[in-house]
């Protein structure tokens, strides 16, 4: 029980939740903007997909705002533009939790009304959005934190136990898409990104399909993406080797960016990655000793 | 108290994402995490299996195109974005559609739907264009604009696969280089959507 407590409520980095609120407020005002020319297209009835036919697709158990109101192109504008307003909040740290249960809330209600239209990246989001709910994110660089005279609030230690839930959930990618991998024969024989590089609609940025015409580079792609996903699901826990886990980690999720057109997928698992970035304090000389003795 | 509320909080969070997101063939009882995974989904908590090109990737390169008939009769050609064309801020903004497209053909319910937007949608907000006319006399005709609305559509997926040599003797061949790569185009029906009287 005590190694669970000092897991839970000793080992957080404060330093990081700005980062954290910042960057997921970045994203989300991205995903908005994107999503706004195309609202009515994709989530009401003048539409590509009506709720009716939303409703069978999500079947009794997904719910969504969406399927409150029948098909109204008003709703989606509304919801749209509530994200907008949300993120834009979460980046100024505007009451914080309340902003990411709105975030959450649309987020979980436009994956369900159009589910087509989403994947992974829209999971990660949506369950980042819940585990930061958990987190005092306006404790520093915040307008509430400036308005009320305390710009940077000391965070204790014991406030920071979201982080973990942040930390298992990308600990459990890297597992699954890994152990999905192994039972794969490109991924065994090496050849898995060459035929990612043939993937005409999502390859195509900067590093040219062509580059994996070369067997032995296909080979080190797929056995070095295949290494790094293994070894992360350890390394992030392991102290001495969290640091070299984070920049292999943040090296497959840019090689993936340079290459592949996923839109936000890389910069949210790189946000995810970096809740596991150690306290950068100078430890002093007395709690040094301290961690001596202790250990 | 507050203490081990969170304790047990984490744990079953925890315990629930990490058995949501182990690959359902290397879960021992399939059957319970099919029930949790809807259980999560009813929370919007839902993870599932992460399988990103896994576990081999898949090529969804390939067309939606549709066969339009106007009220008069003509013809037209309606067809989604060529990605293999697209410059990557085009698929960047537009990434929402190239999911829409990949999954569309897997998926009876939606291209219904796509199809009867279509029929609502063309000539006003999506553009098709006429198909080429002859005449008796065997010369092209100028194509026609289209008279709204729209008597019918049919929908259909292109999906370019790639043709690979079997190799010899057990050794498969090698793969070949871009340039040489072969690529067949099979067309697979998907919907089709009169104009209700």
């Amino acid at each position: 029980m005590k190694a669970f407590d000092r897991f839970l409520f000793e080992s957080g980095n404060a330093q990081i939740l700005p980062v954290l609120r910042i960057g997921f407020a970045i994203l989300i005002l991205v995903q908005s903007l994107v999503l706004l020319p195309d609202v009515a297209y994709w989530f009401s009835d003048q539409g590509v997909l009506s709720t009716q036919s939303a409703r069978r697709l999500a079947g009794s158990q997904k719910w969504s705002m969406f399927f409150l109101v029948e098909g109204e192109a008003w709703l989606a504008y509304f919801g749209v533009i509530s994200l907008f307003v949300h993120g834009l909040l979460l980046g100024l740290g505007v009451y914080s939790r309340v902003q990411l249960a709105a975030i959450f809330l649309w987020l979980v209600s436009f994956q369900h009304r159009m589910p087509l239209i989403h994947d992974g990246e829209d999971t990660v989001f949506r369950l980042f959005a819940f585990f930061l709910m958990f987190l005092p994110l306006d404790a520093s660089y915040s307008l509430t934190g400036f308005l009320s005279g305390k710009p940077n609030e000391q965070v204790a230690d014991e406030q920071l136990w979201g982080l973990r839930l942040i930390q298992i959930e990308m600990t459990a990618i890297y597992a699954s898409t890994f152990l999905s991998k192994l039972a794969g024969e490109t991924w065994q024989n090496g050849t898995a990104l060459w035929f990612v590089s043939r993937m005409n609609d999502n390859y195509g940025r900067l590093i040219p399909s062509e580059w994996f015409d070369s067997h032995w580079i296909s080979q080190i792609g797929s056995y070095g993406t295949l290494a790094i996903e293994a070894f992360l699901p350890i390394g992030l826990w392991i102290p001495r080797l969290r640091w070299i886990a984070i920049m292999l980690g943040l090296a497959l999720h840019l090689g993936i960016e340079l290459s592949m057109n996923l839109f936000l997928f890389e910069w949210v698992m790189i946000l995810g990655l970096l809740s596991f970035v150690p306290s950068l304090k100078p430890r002093t000389v007395a709690t040094r000793r301290q961690t001596v003795v202790q250990e | 108290m507050k203490r081990a509320a969170i304790r047990w909080f984490v744990a079953i969070v925890g315990v629930c994402i990490a058995m949501d997101t182990i690959p359902r063939e290397r879960f021992p009882v399939p059957g319970f995490q099919d029930w949790l995974h809807r259980q999560l989904d009813r929370l919007g908590l839902s993870q599932g299996s992460w399988p990103l090109f896994a576990p081999n990737p898949v090529l969804n390169n390939g067309l939606v195109v549709a066969e339009v008939t106007d009220r008069k009769g003509d013809s037209a050609t309606w067809s989604s974005i060529d990605w293999a064309q697209a410059d990557p801020w085009v698929k960047f903004i537009r990434f929402r559609h190239m999911n829409y497209l990949q999954r569309l053909p897997r998926n009876s319910i939606a291209a219904g739907d796509f199809a009867d937007y279509l029929l609502r949608a063309i000539p006003e907000r999506e553009k098709a264009t006429p198909s080429v006319r002859w005449s008796v006399e065997n010369e092209m005709l100028p194509p026609v604009e289209l008279d709204a609305p729209m008597r019918e559509v049919r929908l259909y997926h292109y999906r370019d696969s790639m043709v690979l040599g079997e190799g010899v003797a057990g050794v498969d061949a090698p793969l070949p280089p871009q340039s040489q790569t072969v690529w067949s185009t099979q067309i697979g029906f998907l919907a089709r959507r009169p104009r209700e009287p």
